[in-house]
């Protein structure tokens, strides 16, 4: 289970607090869609979960967030990747490596797993998106779609009990924001939490809970 | 020569590069060179026109290093011409050793870049160094060639939008340059410090146990490559203590 409380987030020189006293839980295998206008913190708040908030980008931030009981508030930033995965709206700031087959074991090799592990991770996230061909290819040859599912197909593999996707399926054809709603289907099932924000619609009837942020 | 250990290609293209820097003797520098060159040759083909596509750009300054020496390098044996133009063997020497020092450079530079990420990060793993040194080394290498790409994407955008560079005057095209490389730099600076959250939030620098997917052994063209370096290296100590 996600507890967030009392949430109050205040960039430097801005006057209003992007958030105040926000409060909300998310238990297992349920999903909550962040809503709301451009600017009113969807991002924000997956940036604050995540620990990019505070510790590398600094605004006035207070508030607990819990996760299965441990306050993720002192855990740094490279040690949360154990407890959630983060897919950023851009795929281009998360592709740095040559290779295909880097990317999506570059977190797996960071968390200590044997080889086994990691391949039977890898072959099952590369075959939920459609990337089992693909482990040569340089990401930078990828089309901005591919290189989306390429970021979900890692995220995917850390197996983590909370995912954070800002927008996963802008930029996706249909048939793989099929692949996307199977995916979150089959992490509903399993048990895991996904906090997602998303104007697509045909994903809506994911949603357990859905948060306005523009209220 | 692939098949050598990727730590193998470092060591080689360290010792190409400091033996380039310290050693002032022409005829070793000279076998430094053809040394490395025919590693350079053995690891990408002899491809002597792509070769001299890649060192013609550099013409003009090897020329111009050697005419400065030469003009200004009053020491040695007489060897042309008389007083402002005369020719004297120390500049001749030095002229051409710096030549050298530079394409040894220029060629074990192109010997690093032949490497990938992976490579480096099985290099440094080897010598038990933390992943961090493989990625600031692997980062900055390919920052350079990274930087020009985006530049000439700049200048085609300009070229699309009707712009013909050549014909503008020289100012025009130098502050069009300018733009071009300050938001290009500025792209690389941003970018990069959203990049290195977004590693972080893959466990990079994670302080436990790591596990490495790709490993790679030692063959026998490695201690080949390193009895030959050793070798070289003690032939040329006791040459210059004799």
């Amino acid at each position: 289970m996600l507890k967030v409380q009392n949430l109050y987030l205040c960039y430097p020189g801005q006057s209003e607090p992007i958030f105040k006293n926000l409060t909300f839980e998310l238990k297992d295998g349920e999903l909550l869609w962040l809503t709301g206008p451009n600017g009113c913190g969807k991002t924000s708040l997956l940036n604050c979960i995540s620990g990019i908030i505070p510790q590398r980008i600094k605004a006035e931030f207070k508030g607990d967030i819990i996760l299965n009981d441990l306050d993720l508030n002192p855990i740094p930033i490279n040690e949360r990747f154990r407890y959630l995965a983060y897919q950023m709206s851009d795929p281009d700031n998360q592709i740095f490596f040559p290779r295909v087959e880097k990317e999506l074991f570059f977190a797996l090799e960071n968390a200590g797993l044997t080889i086994k592990e990691m391949k039977e991770r890898i072959i099952r996230a590369t075959e939920d998106f459609g990337l089992q061909d693909f482990w040569e290819t340089e990401p930078g040859k990828l089309s901005l779609g591919q290189k989306k599912l390429l970021v979900l197909a890692f995220c995917s593999a850390q197996d983590t009990p909370l995912y954070l996707l800002d927008e996963p399926t802008s930029a996706l054809s249909g048939e793989s924001i099929l692949k996307v709603k199977k995916w979150l289907k089959n992490l509903l099932s399993n048990g895991k939490m996904v906090i997602m924000v998303e104007h697509n619609p045909d994903l809506g009837s994911l949603a357990n809970q859905i948060l306005d942020l523009s209220k | 020569m692939n098949k050598l250990h990727p730590l193998s290609f470092i060591i080689a293209a360290l010792w190409f590069s400091t033996a380039a820097i310290f050693v002032p003797q022409l005829p070793w520098l000279t076998l430094a060179f053809l040394l490395c060159a025919i590693f350079r040759g053995l690891l990408t083909g002899f491809n002597f026109r792509l070769w001299w596509k890649q060192v013609r750009k550099m013409i003009p300054l090897f020329l111009a290093i050697l005419v400065i020496q030469l003009l200004f390098t009053k020491k040695g044996e007489l060897l042309w011409g008389k007083s402002w133009y005369a020719i004297y063997s120390v500049g001749l020497h030095r002229g051409i050793a710096v030549n050298l020092r530079l394409l040894i450079l220029f060629f074990s530079a192109q010997i690093l870049l032949r490497l990938t990420y992976e490579d480096f990060d099985i290099a440094f793993n080897t010598l038990h160094l933390p992943e961090e040194f493989a990625f600031m080394i692997f980062y900055t290498i390919h920052i350079i060639p990274s930087a020009g790409e985006h530049i000439q994407h700049s200048l085609q955008l300009v070229k699309f939008r009707g712009i013909n560079l050549r014909k503008l005057p020289l100012k025009s095209q130098l502050t069009i340059y300018r733009y071009i490389s300050l938001s290009v730099l500025a792209d690389v600076l941003s970018r990069s410090e959203i990049q290195a959250i977004a590693l972080d939030l893959r466990g990079f620098r994670s302080t436990r146990k790591h596990t490495h997917l790709l490993q790679n052994n030692f063959s026998l063209y490695d201690f080949m490559l390193y009895l030959s370096i050793i070798i070289i290296t003690l032939v040329y100590l006791f040459s210059i203590l004799a």
